[in-house]
């Protein structure tokens, strides 16, 4: 009798198990996909491509990634734990900078969870699909308590987040600058 | 002769031996990976930290609090803006219009 009972419940188990995998790719609302891919990705620079001679390249090879800046931007990074960092390029006399943020990321698209998480404001207008760092990304307008409107682009690059954030004045700024990024071979 | 029962029987079982310990992999998997998600960082804003930062009709204003003393600020109208601080006896002032179509241009001089 308990031989049976067992197998009745390593089997229910099993389907539940079975039943978790099924949905899995039916996220309930709460968790669905923040950005849907209905458009084809567009490239973030719209003028010239071509790198100023005289600008600095930034790179990263545990994130994999590479990019070039104006040589006034200082550069610090912030170490946040759990393998995320925040790198930002910035000359506040000259009112010029930005945020790059990432994080480890097992998905392979943003749900609203990980938004919520990091967007407090919620705010999330005008997306758009572009590519950066040679892989798509979304690019938004969005809010925060400290910088006001702002400008956001985020990608998904050897399994980490990225979220670039900088002021709505200066997304012509930011574009050009991630404009330059390219992949570099991860350490 | 030793009686075998029942616990025995669905130990040696290989059949329900195999099920369960993918059962328990599964979950120790999953279960690692949400703590290992759920422990990752959250985002913090840190550019301009230190900096206060005042934006009026499309103008910005940016001046650092910390070592630095402010020496005046005024936003003029429409999108127009202007700061200026002094840091250890210099001066810095910027100037920074914007039009409609996001151009602008800035000054700044110690």
């Amino acid at each position: 009798m308990a031989l049976r009972t067992i197998i009745i419940a390593t089997l229910g188990a099993g389907i539940l198990v079975g039943a978790w995998f099924f949905t899995k790719g039916e996220l309930p609302p709460s968790e669905e996909l923040l950005f849907t891919a209905t458009t084809t990705p567009t490239s973030l620079a719209t003028s010239s491509s071509a790198i100023p001679a005289h600008w600095k390249k930034y790179q990263n090879a545990h994130y994999g990634i590479a990019l070039h800046h104006p040589p006034n931007l200082t550069i610090k990074e912030f170490n946040e734990g759990g393998g995320a960092m925040t790198i930002t390029f910035q000359d506040p006399a000259a009112g010029e900078g930005l945020q790059l943020f990432v994080t480890p990321y097992t998905e392979q698209v943003v749900t609203r969870e990980r938004f919520a998480r990091d967007v407090p404001s919620g705010v999330l207008q005008s997306p758009r699909n572009v590519l950066v760092c040679g892989v798509s990304g979304t690019t938004f307008e969005s809010a925060d308590a400290f910088l006001g409107e702002t400008q956001e682009v985020w990608f998904i690059h050897n399994g980490f987040l990225f979220e670039a954030t900088t002021l709505r004045l200066l997304k012509d700024f930011q574009e050009r600058i991630l404009s330059t990024c390219t992949e570099s071979p991860a350490s | 002769m030793t009686p075998i029962t029942q616990n025995h029987i669905f130990l040696q079982h290989p059949l329900l031996r195999r099920i369960v310990l993918l059962l328990v992999m599964l979950g120790l998997f999953f279960s690692l990976a949400h703590v290992v998600e759920s422990q990752s960082a959250n985002r913090r804003i840190r550019l301009f930290e230190g900096f206060s930062i005042v934006i009026r009709g499309g103008g910005i204003i940016i001046h650092q609090i910390d070592g630095y003393t402010q020496s005046s600020y005024y936003v003029q109208s429409g999108y127009y803006a202007q700061a200026a601080y002094y840091s250890q006896s210099t001066y810095y002032s910027q100037s920074t219009y914007y039009s409609q179509s996001a151009y602008y241009s800035q000054s700044s001089y110690k």
